[in-house]
């Protein structure tokens, strides 16, 4: 594919993933999945590898590489194992991108800095459609913030020293460390599940005014890129599978690939898979060149999501019954995709988002 | 469709049984991937075992449409209880009912209907999935005996069954027409269990391996003649794919109950999230196909009930109601975002449960073939 052309630098971290993919997560990504536990040991690795911090600028102690590098990882890692895929863009995106773009000063160095050296740091946010009863709920008394009312999620909550909340509302971020008055609960979610996403509830929570700072689509922008690249790098799995599969398993006397209804499911994966490649990596670069990208960032998610998941859907269909089984990774991949599709907010959102752009 | 009077009386006492007994159970039965003992016990105090087989072996005397708005209505609020009933009726009692003699149903039929016994049928084999004529399993007649040797895979309910349904093949090279069907019965020598399968869905219901070592039956364990046996077991899935039918349309609905109440709840920006025409069309969409789904459903099962040929029919009902019921769970979860994906709504478990229903008793590609093969002849 000539589209997508990668520099040299990328080339080189594209290489550096996937020989770290091979030799070190491959042989224990089954047993992650197995566990469904935040797999600290591999997060270590990729900290000193520096994909954690893979876009915190060099000034923070981060590799300052851009967000094409960032997709690249993202994909060879959620190709493995997309939870760890999605640890890393959370780290990367919503924690330190965030701060990096709009944090103070004092954050930046407290912050900011300890990503380079494992601290890993989580993203909270209460789901927008909803009981309003649950949304965020902050007052200013004195110089503090009291959060007295907010329940939803927190991304890398399990492991995070400290938390940025998104306050939609008002475009704001909160950041405090962990602290008393903030109730985390490990619960049940479908998909993901050693990502270490917790359940979160504020009570009485207060805060030094200065831990508010506003934002803007930027950081969301970027978030939807990463959460595209963890999507392509599921089904991007979720095809190769499917290729295997159907040309090992034999019925009615012959390979399975060779029925046009079985290629019909794989060939489907297989264009949605290339145009989402050409989406995810021609929104990094319109990202990359500072042009305006939230109409291809939104585009990308919708699209890019929606694949994952019928490549989830459709590897499943592939492996008939054997599909159905957590013998094999394919149902993993569904349970991540969809899991992917919705976590950061309904797809119907972002195509409103879309229609308001090119209509409205 | 205008369900007479008969029906609807039928529709809403299986509905409140379901809402009353069934849905406070199926969070747990997934959860703890239990099987549903207790509820086994009541749909047969409560005659579901046995629903259109008459009342002389037991059974309800009632028929097809019955049975599959049974299935539907236990279906939308667990699948896991779904599936075992739709496997005991469709795959269990009704190879017996249809190809068993009278003893073989005083023996069999009438302990399965009465919920004594468990049923179950086992057809797959690791080698023979979409292909079932492949069977490797054999049957060998020795004297009196048949020496049964092979392993069946994904069998609902096989590890706990007291009486299962399942094909040997007497001579590989004759294909189907070397395949009989016989009955195998828990506890006899040389029929033992692999283990159970881990599964994406369905958790609350049983899937296992079954081995014959040697294993030898008594000769009036073959049900109808010998070489028969894969025309029994293709009518029985005939009449299995409407209750799969119904069991997809089942969890389909279930999730558009769900859709429904929490769409009637919720706000978006203070606005009724009920008034969003994104929201309105997803709900119109897949209301609209279950709709349809529906009639498929009711119309395969009066065919097979006056005796009319319903192959295609079974198999388009299968088909899209499988279909548009996948369709409709995973909606639901992009309805829902990202609380959808907790155990706290009963979404993403329809989803997971769904999935199995373009898998099971013939894949969804399985069923375009047939369907093509009727309407454009073989
Ligand atoms: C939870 C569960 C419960 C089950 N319960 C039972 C049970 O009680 N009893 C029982 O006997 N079985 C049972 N099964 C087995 C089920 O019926 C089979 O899994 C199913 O028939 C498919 O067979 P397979 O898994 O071997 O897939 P395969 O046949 O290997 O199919 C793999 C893929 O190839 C496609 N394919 C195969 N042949 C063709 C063709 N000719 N043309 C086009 N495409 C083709 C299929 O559609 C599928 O996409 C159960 C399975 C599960 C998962």
């Amino acid at each position: 594919m000539g589209l997508i052309i990668f520099n040299d630098e990328q080339t080189l971290i594209q290489n550096e993933v996937k020989k770290f993919v091979k030799d070190k997560l491959s042989p224990i990504a089954d047993e992650i999945d197995k566990k469904e536990k935040f797999p600290e040991e591999i997060i270590t690795t990729l900290t000193e590898l520096g994909l954690m911090t893979i876009m915190v600028p060099e000034d923070y102690k981060g590799a300052g590489l851009d967000c094409t590098s960032l997709c690249i990882a993202a994909e060879e890692l959620s190709k493995e194992c997309a939870s760890i895929g999605l640890v890393m863009v959370v780290n990367n995106c919503l924690v330190g991108y965030a701060l990096s773009r709009y944090g103070t000063q004092f954050q930046k160095t407290q912050y900011l800095n300890s990503l380079s050296d494992g601290v890993i740091g989580g993203y909270g946010f209460c789901p927008e459609i909803n009981n309003p009863e649950r949304l965020l709920k902050s007052e200013k008394k004195g110089g503090n913030f009291v959060l007295s009312r907010g329940n939803g999620f927190i991304l890398n909550g399990a492991v995070a020293e400290f938390i940025l909340f998104s306050n939609f509302q008002e475009k704001k971020f909160l950041l405090f460390p962990k602290q008393a008055g903030l109730k985390l609960k490990n619960q049940y979610i479908l998909g993901m599940r050693s990502a270490g996403i917790v359940r979160f509830e504020f009570n009485q929570i207060e805060v030094p005014e200065t831990s508010s700072f506003s934002f803007d689509n930027k950081v969301f922008d970027l978030a939807y890129i990463g959460f595209s690249a963890v999507g392509l790098g599921i089904a991007r799995a979720a095809l190769d599978s499917a290729i295997k599969y159907a040309k090992e398993r034999k019925q009615f006397g012959r390979p399975i690939c060779e029925f046009p209804m079985v290629q019909e499911l794989i060939t489907k994966m297989k264009i949605a898979v290339e145009t989402s490649r050409l989406l995810v990596y021609e929104s990094a670069k319109c990202f990359d060149n500072n042009e305006d990208s939230s109409l291809i960032a939104n585009i990308t998610r919708v699209y890019v999501t929606e694949t994952a998941v019928l490549c989830g859907l459709n590897a499943i269909q592939v492996y008939g019954g054997y599909g159905y089984t957590k013998d094999y990774p394919v149902e993993r991949y569904l349970r991540d995709a969809k899991t992917l599709q919705v976590l950061l907010g309904q797809p119907y959102l972002a195509k409103s988002l879309i229609a308001k752009e090119i209509l409205l | 469709m205008i369900l007479s009077k008969r029906y609807q009386e039928f529709q809403d006492w299986v509905r409140q049984f379901a809402r009353k007994e069934v849905a406070p159970r199926a969070k747990e039965l997934d959860k703890k991937e239990e099987f549903p003992r207790d509820l086994v016990k009541r749909m047969a105090e409560l005659k579901m075992l046995g629903i259109f087989i008459p009342e002389e072996y037991g059974g309800a005397g009632l028929d097809t449409l019955c049975y599959a708005i049974a299935v539907e209505e236990v279906g939308r609020v667990c699948g896991s209880t779904g599936i075992f009933l739709a496997a005991h009726s469709s795959l269990g009692v009704f190879p017996i009912y249809h190809a068993g003699d009278e003893k073989q149903k005083s023996r069999w039929l009438i302990p399965l209907v009465k919920g004594e016994k468990i049923g179950s049928f086992g057809l797959t084999e690791p080698n023979a999935g979409s292909d079932a004529a492949a069977t490797r399993t054999t049957a060998r007649l020795e004297g009196d005996f048949y020496v049964i040797n092979g392993i069946k895979r994904f069998i609902t309910s096989g590890s706990i069954a007291d009486i299962i349904v399942f094909t040997a093949t007497q001579d590989p090279s004759k294909g189907h027409r070397g395949i009989s069907a016989f009955v195998v019965e828990k506890g006899t020598r040389g029929f033992s269990y692999g283990r159970n399968e881990d599964k994406l869905g369905l958790r609350g219901s049983i899937t296992s391996e079954l081995i014959f070592e040697d294993c030898r039956i008594p000769k009036e364990n073959l049900l109808g003649k010998e070489g028969e046996g894969f025309k029994v077991f293709m009518d029985t899935l005939d009449g299995g794919r409407i209750s799969i039918g119904a069991l997809a349309l089942g969890i389909g609905e279930g999730a558009l109950d769900a859709i429904i109440n929490f769409v009637q709840q919720a706000q978006e920006s203070g606005q009724p999230l009920k008034k969003n025409q994104w929201i309105q069309s997803m709900v119109a969409e897949i209301a609209t196909e279950l709709e349809s789904a529906r009639l498929l459903v009711y119309q395969a099962a009066q065919l097979k009930d006056v005796g009319i040929p319903f192959i295609k029919e079974s198999a388009m009902a299968k088909y899209y109601a499988s279909k548009v019921g996948m369709k409709a769970t995973s909606i639901a979860l992009e309805i829902f975002g990202a609380d959808g994906l907790t155990d706290e709504y009963p979404v993403e478990r329809f989803m997971r449960d769904e999935k199995l229903m373009e898998i099971g008793e013939g894949t969804s590609e399985i069923q375009k073939i047939v369907i093509a093969r009727q309407i454009l002849g073989k």
